[in-house]
């Protein structure tokens, strides 16, 4: 069995907030009053990590990605359970020794100094982790060369374009060599070509130095270039802890139909059909007009499908109808929509 | 793939944070808050037109106040001058924002970073308010010389004060002085641990400041009780007593007694500094900014 990079048992976070009513005199009876309100954002989590995989960490917006990361990282303690980094940190009390082994890059925060260009920051990093000027030079060489960056190494941050600072950003975090890298959608807001590079440097650093890392994004490219293993999360529980390869093989596994009838007769006898299907159909979209209906079905029940359509309603009756492969979006959507624990889709692991 | 433990000799002290390590990036730090503060030509150089106007304003002011009463000796008209001009030149080194610079921090996520970093934030932050402050010296220092060089007979008035107090009374007085300052500031920004809630803790602390500091009026005008209660605090050490020790109005006794209450205030200051921390980083960690 690997090492263990992480160790996560029995997770769970919950927030303390506060509700106001709407207008000026929710804000008066707020100053007075306030209704505390708790907010489980993970729920009872147990997953373990080994050193040097590459994680996709996975989950619509609120789903207890990021509360996640912080408290891997030990930004944020849990309110029960534990993480145990390389067998023998308590992440949450921060220990010197952890805090070394460790890089953060998030997507909408910045650790370089603004005002100052990137090689400052870079040299102050050099000195807090007491990197010496060898490793420091060659390192930093490798990645601006990577980046092909070098020529922006003098200018103000302040003055670096989203994707320049990241890259930067990015340098920042892998500089003292960490043995995990936690990134917090590194690639948001940048375009094709940036995030591209960004996804070369990350799996090279990955393949390379074999540091371990657990990656949030939203950009399905980002997941299926980089992660050998993907972790979804929705509602603050894990739905999903396997290889992406297995979700491809749930997607590979399925075509997706999308058929315009030409009146709402039609349209209501394929509704009634896909409802009598025992589940061999799955209406992947709620429509209840004549515009469209969507439905995934076996990939081997293809001809059969289209054969019983035509007969239920004849070919006159279809305006458009097109089969495709459906995508991990569509996957994801579809995992997400469904209530954590109602039906499991987790994959048996190690 | 590249295994951990045969990497780079320097990663066998990762264990361990050594002295010289945080020496040598505190010193780096420091140096990297000048050179920001220096990209600033055009709100230094505002800052520095706003002082002038605020010193001439005050020295007009107080030189009236005095010689319109010829029958106080307490301050001479030239005393008062050399008071403001010391003191307004001690209010503005101190001028810096520390406190509002913990809430930005904690709102662009500075914080994060750098709770997760081997490098203590809160000597960060002192680390950039002395920065700062003497960043503010050396270019209100100019201000200072100017003013003591046109008003006739400052000179001599600065003289008089330097030949009654030890050499070494003063650089003791503007340490102490700078160190409350830092403080203090800390203290506002942990008391409320964000950037939009800061300014309650600050309307108090400048209430405070405008009461206890002297940099209003001269400090040692106060009844003897008030005077007293201010020289526990904080505020008295930012510009009264650097400028009372300045213009030799603080006996050898006094100062020895003042310096030692400084320090004591310092301590306690910075006790408040680690239970506000302690209150603040458990608020952050509970919300997670």
């Amino acid at each position: 069995m690997n090492e263990l990079a992480i160790n996560i048992q029995n997770l769970e976070k919950t927030y303390s907030t506060f509700k106001k009513d709407a207008g000026f005199s929710g804000a008066i009876k707020s100053f007075f009053v306030r209704q505390t309100i708790r907010i489980p954002a993970v729920k009872t989590m147990s997953f373990s990590i080994a050193k040097g995989e590459f994680i996709g960490l996975l989950g619509p917006n609120g789903a207890g990605k990021t509360t996640l990361l912080k408290m891997m990282t030990g930004l944020i303690p849990p309110s029960s359970g534990s993480v145990t980094a390389f067998g023998q940190f308590d992440t949450s009390t921060r220990p010197p020794a952890y805090l070394r082994r460790i890089g953060m890059v998030m997507g909408q925060r910045n650790q370089l100094h603004p005002d100052l260009p990137a090689i400052d920051s870079f040299k102050l990093a050099q000195a807090i982790y007491g990197i010496p000027d060898e490793p420091f030079e060659r390192r930093l060489k490798q990645s601006l060369h990577l980046f092909e960056i070098e020529s922006k190494l003098n200018i103000p941050v302040r003055k670096l374009s989203l994707g320049e600072r990241m890259k930067m950003e990015l340098i920042l975090a892998i500089l003292h060599e960490p043995e995990l890298l936690f990134l917090d959608e590194p690639t948001i807001g940048l375009d094709f070509n940036a995030a591209k590079q960004i996804r070369n440097f990350l799996a090279e650093t990955n393949r390379q130095f074999g540091i371990t890392i657990i990656l949030t994004s939203h950009y399905i490219k980002d997941i299926e270039e980089l992660c050998k293993r993907v972790i979804l999360i929705n509602e603050g529980e894990v739905v999903y802890d396997g290889s992406l390869a297995g979700l491809d093989v749930r997607v590979q596994g399925e075509r997706l139909f999308n058929i315009e009838t030409v009146d709402e007769s039609s349209h209501s006898k394929i509704m009634q059909w896909i409802a009598s299907s025992e589940g061999q159909v799955k209406m992947t979209q709620d429509v209840s007009s004549n515009e469209g209906i969507s439905f995934a079905v076996n990939s081997q029940k293809v001809g059969e499908t289209v054969k019983e359509i035509f007969q239920l309603v004849g070919p006159h009756a279809i305006r458009d109808m097109t089969i495709n492969e459906r995508s991990l979006e569509d996957v994801f959507a579809e995992i997400y929509s469904r209530r954590p624990g109602a039906t499991s889709v987790s994959e048996e692991r190690d | 793939m590249r295994s951990h433990s045969h990497r780079d000799p320097w990663e066998l002290s990762r264990s361990s944070v050594a002295w010289t390590t945080v020496v040598n990036a505190s010193w780096l730090y420091f140096t990297q808050c000048i050179q920001a503060a220096l990209l600033y030509r055009s709100s230094l150089a505002l800052f520095v037109v706003t002082e002038a106007f605020a010193y001439a304003g005050f020295i007009a002011f107080w030189y009236k106040a005095a010689a319109s009463n010829p029958n106080q000796t307490f301050y001479t008209p030239l005393a008062l001058v050399l008071y403001f001009a010391l003191a307004s030149f001690h209010h503005g080194i101190q001028h810096h924002t520390s406190s509002r610079d913990i809430g930005s921090d904690i709102r662009l996520g500075k914080l994060s970073y750098a709770i997760i970093r081997p490098f203590p934030y809160l000597l960060q932050a002192l680390l950039r308010s002395i920065a700062f402050t003497i960043t503010y010296g050396v270019l209100l220092l100019p201000l200072l010389v100017i003013a003591v060089k046109l008003v006739p007979g400052l000179s001599q008035e600065l003289a008089k004060g330097w030949s009654i107090i030890p050499w070494w009374q003063y650089p003791i007085a503007i340490v102490i002085g700078i160190m409350a300052s830092c403080l203090i500031r800390i203290v506002i920004g942990l008391l409320a641990f964000d950037m939009s809630q800061v300014w309650g803790p600050d309307t108090l602390f400048i209430a405070l400041y405008y009461s206890a500091s002297g940099v209003i009026f001269p400090i040692d005008l106060l009844p003897a009780t008030l005077l007293a209660a201010a020289q526990w605090t904080p505020m008295y050490y930012m510009v009264g007593f650097p400028v009372l020790t300045l213009m030799g109005r603080i006996s050898n006794t006094e100062f020895n007694e003042h310096a030692s209450r400084g320090l004591i205030v310092l301590l306690a200051t910075s006790a408040i500094v680690a239970i506000l921390w302690r209150r603040g980083i458990k608020r952050f960690e509970a919300i997670g900014i």
